[in-house]
């Protein structure tokens, strides 16, 4: 019976069969395998996935890369076009842009990183717990994700980073701020997108079978039901990584991001509001870089539903 | 007949039913702002130099109500607004709040439609030829395109736009805005920078969602009835499948209508577009906390009866919807 009910996603993890219980690294090389020939058969997936490693190996390698200190004032060359030593052209401090544009994605990378785990680390418990039991705390759980959908997102993030903004906190805690805000505001659609996915999971025959021999709620909720339940969950987190990042973007450049001199790009764009009849390239690299990042999650996330979702494939 | 009109009555009576809880619990987090920020919240709603004489500031604090407990101070500064439309006064121009919103309200909505106006004569068509054309590189470079339109920040669109088009080109005003009642074309000219740089994102959403819907309908059986029965397919895709497939497409216009009236922040601030997102990142720079509040409670209202309306219109176009 056991054999006939097992769901196969590719990313889902079957606790029937005897060779999935066996040699657990066989198979997850054989995941490995296939996630990398479908997404060569996705051209824009693969460009999309090279994009996003790009991004995150600059991130990585920010102090290497960077070839000045960019928060570092130099009057001497101050507002330089792009050059050989100034590859990205110099800020009105004599910052270097490239330096800058480097530092910005680092810091990007880790907030948005961060806070799409706070999202799914509040988000996807209480999507399990609300679809696996139902009842009042299902009912509870999703009137308030109604209640918040139906407010604009961009308002919260106002709202949020105003407060945020107004406690004159160090960098280290504004960043934090900014990364519970974004984690927390992501939390409900985590929550029903799981939750959806478990009740249509919860009534396979798998799952009975599991009751019946005796297992315990928990450990069917969290270990047999939830790792089907990953894929869209693994979809939603890449598209928001890229979200994660327009937002911060909009907020430091509405001078609600980070206090100055961080190296933030939105925060960069709006600097170069100031200059943009005399130097141009002030305001180009910054927008590059975000239209960058959020375009490699996009192509990235839209490749991954056609692999992980295949019945999306083709819309 | 009857039973029909009643149901409609129903659904719409429910629906307005269950926009009190969340518009309260709306307030609710508008209220909080000040009462979480550092200090007292006297000294946020009230300029510096009336909060800094002890008489003055008690004789306010007393006003506001900020003697009482929060509930209390909550259900009168609700009853101020609701019954009174009493926002109070600004903190930096000293002028009452209610009247500075309403009077920016014009500005923004002309920028909010013509963007969704945009967005659609772009959307539309090249959605449909997306969905039409599957699977060749006319589709590819749409659906590339669309997503590539997602990506691009407004402001960057915009402050790009500005670039090339006000100060390399020199063909349209970089900022301000003109009413269209005093001088129409000159209007025009300067709404299409700010209007066509939150257009254009809007526009990449819609394609995406005109293209699957699309191609939902198209795998539909009255398509192969049509096709079977003979007619032309310019016919069967233009006339019937098209139509249907813009229900759904018309209703996010709807959605994105609503979502622009808090977007336009960052781009009326870009082209210093007079509207309420320009009251907002002024109140914010200028740390004038009862306008913050006030032009996120009447945006995120607007936000609210937008949705109620576009979900009603929604209903009214395709029946089959029932109330979840």
């Amino acid at each position: 019976m056991a054999e006939a009910t097992v769901t196969r996603t590719p990313l889902g993890v079957d606790d029937f069969t005897e060779a999935g219980l066996a040699q657990p690294s066989t198979r997850f090389w054989q995941l490995f395998k296939n996630a990398v020939s479908e997404l060569w058969r996705n051209r824009l997936a693969s460009v999309g996935a090279l994009m996003v490693l790009i991004l995150f190996l600059v991130a990585l390698l920010a102090p290497f890369i960077a070839r000045y200190d960019p928060v570092k004032q130099n009057y001497r060359e101050m507002l330089q076009g792009p050059s050989a030593t100034h590859w990205f052209g110099t800020d009105k401090f004599g910052r270097d842009i490239w330096s800058r544009v480097v530092w910005g994605a680092q810091r990007s990378v880790i907030i948005s990183v961060l806070a799409v785990m706070v999202g799914i680390l509040c988000g996807v418990p209480l999507g399990t717990l609300s679809g696996f039991y139902g009842g009042k705390l299902d009912a509870v759980l999703m009137r308030v994700v109604d209640a918040w959908l139906a407010f604009p997102g961009i308002l919260f993030y106002l709202i949020a980073a105003t407060i945020i903004q107004a406690y004159k906190l160090s960098l280290f805690w504004n960043t934090v701020g900014l990364i519970i805000a974004l984690g927390v505001a992501q939390t409900p659609s985590m929550a029903r997108l799981v939750r959806g996915s478990v009740l249509a999971e919860r009534e396979r025959e798998y799952v009975e079978a599991s009751h019946i021999i005796g297992e315990g709620h928990l450990y069917i909720a969290f270990r047999q039901i939830l790792p089907n339940c990953l894929s869209p969950v693994i979809i939603q987190a890449t598209i928001s990584l890229g979200i994660e990042m327009l937002v911060l973007a909009a907020l430091s450049f509405l001078g609600l991001g980070a206090p100055p001199p961080t190296p933030d790009w939105g925060a960069d764009l709006n600097l170069a509001r100031e200059h943009m009849e005399t130097l141009p390239y002030l305001a180009i690299f910054p927008g590059l870089a975000i239209s960058f990042a959020v375009l490699g999650f996009n192509l990235f996330g839209d490749g991954l539903r056609d692999i992980l979702d295949p019945r999306l494939a083709d819309r | 007949m009857e039973g029909k009109d009643s149901d409609v009555l129903k659904y719409t009576f429910y629906r307005v039913l269950q926009l009190i809880p969340v518009w309260i619990l709306l307030s609710m987090v508008v209220f909080a702002i000040v009462h979480a920020l550092p200090g007292d919240a006297i000294d946020a709603l009230v300029p510096p130099d009336a909060a800094s004489n002890p008489a003055t500031r008690a004789a306010l604090e007393k006003e506001l109500g900020l003697d009482k407990p929060i509930y209390i101070q909550y259900l009168k500064w609700l009853e101020r607004i609701v019954l009174h439309g009493d926002f109070g006064k600004s903190i930096t121009t000293r002028r009452t709040i209610s009247v500075e919103i309403f009077k920016r309200l014009p500005a923004t909505i002309y920028l909010a439609v013509t963007a969704v106006l945009v967005s659609l004569v772009i959307a539309i068509p090249l959605g449909t030829i997306a969905a039409v054309k599957r699977r060749t590189p006319v589709d590819y470079t749409a659906t590339a395109t669309a997503l590539l339109g997602v990506s691009v920040p407004e402001f960057w669109l915009a402050i790009m736009c500005i670039l090339f088009f006000s100060l390399y080109l020199g063909w349209l005003p970089a900022s301000e805005y003109r009413s269209p009642f005093d001088h129409f074309g000159l209007s025009l000219m300067h709404l299409v920078l700010p209007a066509g740089s939150l257009g254009v994102r809007l526009a990449a959403i819609t394609t995406r969602l005109t293209r699957s819907s699309m191609l939902d309908e198209v795998r539909k059986e009255y398509v192969d009835t049509a096709r079977s029965l003979g007619l032309p397919e310019r016919r069967v895709i233009y006339k019937y499948t098209l139509r249907n497939a813009l229900i759904p497409t018309v209703t996010v216009a709807g959605l994105q209508f609503a979502r622009l009236l808090g977007g336009t922040v960052v781009v009326e601030s870009i082209f210093s577009w007079p509207g309420v997102g320009l009251v907002l990142y002024e109140a914010i720079l200028g740390r004038d906390y009862p306008m913050i509040q006030a032009a996120i409670l009447i945006l995120a209202t607007a936000f609210v009866l937008m949705n109620l309306l576009v979900d009603l219109i929604y209903r009214w176009l395709n029946p089959r919807i029932r109330l979840g």
